[in-house]
């Protein structure tokens, strides 16, 4: 049976009626119209369903709809604040680290705690902070080179 | 996608316990989530009506002192790998090198409690708790009981938690001052579970020989399996590369490890050799 939740994503509360097994993703793309989160491998190997949920990387496919009442979700549509993007969002422009597109909101969310917590990343730490995403364009070097652009603009 | 018909988000044990009691087989302790689709995958939540979420009990943290490591059943593997000692202290360097394979996804909603009682054998952070002697404690309807890890896994995906009951806390006792661990995982890809995992630890006396060695492995068998052929070899010994080579040698004849469609038993027996001997070996740099 389906009840009702309040949900705070991108800095919205936001009324849902929720079935208990329903997992974010379902929420943000089918209830929110929030279609940034992608439904890719939906067993949280892929990584293109990545938001935040306070301020830390997830799966939100493996996260249920009714465990995050009280905490703040961000998507990738979040990030941009009156019209400006992000300055990673920025950096994927510029580097042009963007293919097919799919996995580029999740690539960002994963990076996006990376360089809110390290300053001052190196190609390693860049790499295994999107080991949990997968580019099946395989663009991964210009992925790295736009989240070290965006780094280094901070 | 499992369809439970009941969320429940208790605030304390006793709630669980009454949920337990109410629910019986048809209930799932969720704690980090992010391996019930691999159990439903397997055909293992089919009868599942609730979900019985214990992010609400506040068993969150980990601590460290004298006495070692405590964690409860909800601190995520983020939590562990942000405890100062798992990252510089040598005893804890089997889970510092576990903690590193996890995808950031993983390691920040997946759980100390969910890892264990997932009783799944291709996991990686039981693996290294045993290695560690860790013991977990039980809660149920009579009242809180103590289970040593290397007895808690006995089969796949079967533990020694009886109905009624769910986990609280994982217990890591401290190790001897001149001790260190290490652990190694062989995986397909960055988010994967591991084709054959291993964990060693060592403690030495003032003259260098070994007094005491755990060596477990994942991967190849239904349950982490521990080698006391590869502990006889260390005990006692001085370490040098042959004496390294042979524990993990030794560790074939005490594993009959399952071929499936990732890897043959004969190959998960000859990597496992060579696990065990690389661990060693990164163990006895932390004790230089």
């Amino acid at each position: 049976m389906k009840r009702l939740a309040t949900i705070h994503v991108n800095g919205e509360l936001h009324e849902v009626a929720l079935e208990p097994g329903e997992t974010l993703l379902q929420v943000l793309r089918g209830q929110l119209g929030l279609v940034g989160p992608k439904r890719g491998c939906d067993t949280g190997g892929c990584g293109a369903c990545t938001v935040h949920v306070d301020g830390k990387a997830v799966y939100s496919c493996l996260t249920y709809a009714l465990s995050v009442q009280g905490r703040a979700v961000t998507t990738v549509e979040g990030l941009a604040q009156n019209g400006t993007l992000d300055s990673l969002q920025e950096a994927f422009v510029t580097a042009g680290a963007v293919q097919c597109g799919y996995c580029t909101p999740g690539m960002i969310m994963s990076a996006k705690q990376l360089i809110d917590e390290e300053p001052d990343p190196d190609e390693e730490r860049i790499r295994h902070a999107i080991a949990g995403n997968l580019c099946r364009c395989t663009g991964y070097t210009k992925i790295v080179e736009a989240i070290t652009l965006a780094a280094a603009s901070r | 996608m499992l369809r439970p018909q009941e969320f429940c988000l208790p605030g304390d044990g006793d709630e669980v316990v009454a949920l337990l009691a109410r629910y019986g087989d048809s209930a799932l302790i969720l704690a980090g989530g992010t391996f019930v689709h691999g159990l439903e995958a397997r055909g293992l939540l089919s009868e599942i009506e609730a979900l019985i979420d214990l992010q609400k009990l506040g068993l969150g943290t980990v601590e460290t002192g004298a006495e070692g490591l405590r964690a409860g059943a909800t601190a995520t593997a983020a939590a562990l790998e942000q405890t100062p000692a798992v990252r510089t202290d040598p005893r804890l360097g089997a889970l510092g090198d576990a903690l590193v394979y996890l995808p950031v996804q993983i390691r920040n909603a997946a759980t100390v409690g969910g890892c264990i009682a997932a009783a799944c054998p291709f996991f990686d952070l039981p693996v290294a708790f045993i290695a560690l002697d860790g013991a977990v404690d039980a809660r149920g309807p009579g009242g809180t009981r103590t289970i040593a890890l290397e007895e808690f896994f006995t089969g796949m995906f079967e533990s020694s938690l009886l109905p009624g009951e769910f986990l609280v806390e994982l217990r890591l006792p401290q190790t001897p001052a001149r001790s260190a661990s290490a652990f190694i995982k062989l995986e397909t890809n960055a988010n994967d579970l591991a084709i054959v995992n291993a964990a060693v630890r060592v403690t030495l006396d003032d003259g260098g020989a070994c007094t005491d060695a755990r060596v477990v492995l994942g991967g190849v068998g239904s349950t982490p399996v521990r080698s006391p052929a590869a502990e006889r070899v260390l005990q006692g010994a001085t370490f040098d590369q042959d004496v390294l080579r042979e524990a993990g040698e030794a560790v074939a004849g005490d594993i009959e490890p399952l071929s499936d469609h990732r890897a043959s038993g004969a190959y998960r027996k000859a990597v496992a050799q060579v696990l065990v001997h690389r661990a060693l070996e990164r163990a006895r740099t932390r004790l230089i």
